[in-house]
């Protein structure tokens, strides 16, 4: 019987943390092959399904970051570990791990994007396989309490060149840097012609960053972004997440900036 | 092919036979339901004779519901257990002009291809046979010739109606057995050779076209009604919904729907994140799809050139019409 493409399959929750007053991290009991940059669709009968992207591996289990925004996320920032839900994927097509091995590799991420850079960087920092020349991260944020992924930048720090800066540092006492993170774009080091840069925020901020890094040298083909677009099925069939002749959920959501200026909207 | 001619009465008994077995859709008019007064709404239903099918003019809706419906249930939900739902589907015979045949090649291509096959579509396509209905001449608005779709042998059976009765010659062999074996000639089904005004289909658009103004004219005149879309017959894209059947017994069904990139919030994000959300840019998304981006794809134009976007559009927008200005910029080199 052919496999049907629309079904789940039950993932428990086994851990729930949270990162913000809006978003939790939650692991999930699944058997899951997939790469850093691909998503997965998390399915609650009766409410609905979203597209998440993977935040996290760990064995027999995937993370996901929820943000509390709609009417199915809102039901699943409600559920405690030992609930369940359902999960369909990997799906898409992940970051090209085999072009930054050896390579200068920098990874912008604006707000809730670091979700979906959070495993690229784990690849990068904690197997062998993954490694490269250097790695730098440069982080934005909102505000201080919109940061995600605390502990993790903590430890990142010990092992690579992080920024962590933040739009607006509102009343809090925040020691670290202000101002959008296009701006640090230029004050990192040996960025030029053989950096390769994974690049994921909102539409505005990846164009400005786009922009900038073109400006400092970077090639065109070696920057690489992911797309995020309103999804139903996941699998290349309702239409919703197509531009023009690619779909973000099969041949996305990770796309050199050379095919990427091609997919305009 | 083998064709026979039958009779009136015998075409009757004929259908009576097939339609133990089969379903039978096919165009038909609806008296005094069209959209103005007096007019009949000319669309595919559920015939209980050959007698009521409208032979001689082009529906306003296609037959894609039959394959694609407008709702259709995906899996049902009932105290916490998942369930698909059941992909029983009843043997159809839907009556299709080439280029309607030729749009369920497209939408095959869509669901069944690619390495994902769609269960649901497969079950009802898997379920129908076609019986050809031929085109002498082409209608107003048509322009299948221009499309490559005016010609199809992706059929069971070819019904011609004349005088008194029908000519009919039947490819499959489940079929033969339902038709008389009598009085046999040579016959082939007429194809449109020539369209009422061709279409020159350009072979690719520069990316310099997103930015034109021509698109602004259908800012200005397009509803955003989606009508374009439901006439369609290879518009298929979809949206995918829980609802509640009956709370009281905790039971739900995921159902997917007819969805329109014409229509508000079809590329809405979360965070109120959209896009095209002016209706020339849909437009354009919407025409470069049927004859650019599904060829890139797949080898093949989404567009059959049936021409019932132009048909029905209340605002009297035709994609015709904005194919030629897309060809016509280019041609005198605008950016």
């Amino acid at each position: 019987m052919t496999e049907n493409i629309y079904a789940g399959r039950p993932a428990e929750i086994l851990e729930k943390r949270k990162q913000t007053d809006t978003e939790w991290s939650f692991l999930l009991r699944a058997e899951i092959q997939a790469t850093p940059g691909q998503f997965v669709i998390v399915s609650l009968p009766a409410v609905g399904e979203v597209p998440i992207s993977i935040s996290g591996f760990k064995p027999h289990a995937v993370e996901v970051t929820i943000r509390n925004i709609g009417k199915v996320t809102s039901h699943i920032c409600k559920l405690n570990p030992g609930d369940a839900l359902y999960l369909r994927g990997p799906y898409g097509r992940g970051f090209p791990l085999e072009a930054f091995k050896d390579r200068h590799l920098l990874i912008i991420v604006g707000g809730s994007a670091i979700a979906a850079a959070k495993p690229l960087v784990e690849h990068v920092l904690d197997s062998h396989q993954g490694s490269v020349v250097r790695l730098d991260v440069l982080a934005g944020f909102r505000s201080p309490r919109h940061i995600l992924f605390h502990q993790e930048l903590n430890q990142w720090k010990k092992k690579c060149n992080v920024v962590l800066t933040v739009d607006n540092d509102e009343d809090y006492a925040w020691m670290g840097s202000t101002g959008f993170v296009v701006s640090f774009i230029k004050d990192v080091r040996r960025l030029g012609e053989e950096t390769r840069v994974v690049l994921i925020g909102a539409p505005p901020m990846m164009t400005n960053s786009v922009r900038e890094l073109l400006r400092c040298g970077v090639r065109e083909e070696n920057i690489y972004l992911s797309f995020e677009r309103h999804m139903k099925c996941g699998v290349g069939k309702c239409g919703h997440c197509r531009i023009r002749d690619k779909y973000v959920c099969v041949d996305g959501p990770v796309w050199s900036y050379q095919e990427a200026k091609e997919l305009i909207d | 092919m083998k064709m026979a001619r039958i009779n009136a009465q015998e075409a009757e008994s004929i259908f009576r036979g097939l339609c133990r077995t089969y379903k039978i859709i096919a165009p038909v008019a609806e008296k005094g339901k069209g959209a103005f007064s007096g007019a009949d709404l000319l669309t595919y239903g559920e015939v209980g004779s050959f007698g009521e099918i409208e032979f001689f003019k082009k529906t306003h809706f296609s037959a894609k519901s039959v394959v694609s419906p407008v709702r259709e249930t995906l899996f049902e939900f009932r105290k916490g257990e998942v369930r698909e739902a059941s992909q029983d589907a009843l043997p159809v015979i839907i009556f299709l002009r080439a280029c309607d045949i030729n749009a369920m090649a497209v939408t095959d291509a869509h669901f069944l291809q690619g390495g994902r096959e769609d269960v649901y579509y497969k079950s009802h396509r898997r379920c129908a046979k076609f019986f050809l209905m031929e085109c002498a001449r082409p209608f107003e608005n048509c322009f299948c010739v221009s499309m490559g779709a005016n010609k199809t042998d992706a059929y069971s059976a070819f019904m011609r109606k004349v005088d008194g009765g029908y000519e009919v010659g039947v490819d499959d062999e489940e079929l033969k057995k339902y038709f008389p074996q009598k009085g046999e000639f040579e016959g082939e089904p007429r194809f449109a050779e020539k369209d009422a005004r061709p279409l020159a289909v350009p072979d690719d658009i520069a990316a310099s076209i997103f930015g034109h103004d021509m698109w602004k004219e259908y800012s200005q005149r397009c509803i955003a009604c989606g009508r374009c879309n439901t006439s369609c017959p290879t518009c298929v894209c979809f949206s995918i919904q829980d609802v509640a059947c009956d709370k009281e017994q905790g039971t739900w069904r995921r159902k997917r729907t007819w969805s329109s990139c014409q229509v508000k919030n079809f590329a809405l994000l979360a965070g109120n994140h959209d896009f095209r959300v002016s209706k020339g840019d849909r437009m354009r998304y919407k025409v470069l799809h049927k004859i650019r981006d599904f060829k890139k794809r797949t080898g093949v134009h989404m567009c059959v050139g049936c021409g019932r976007c132009d048909d029905v559009c209340p605002e009297y927008i035709s994609m015709f019409r904005c194919v030629e200005k897309i060809n016509e910029i280019a041609a005198r080199g605008e950016r």
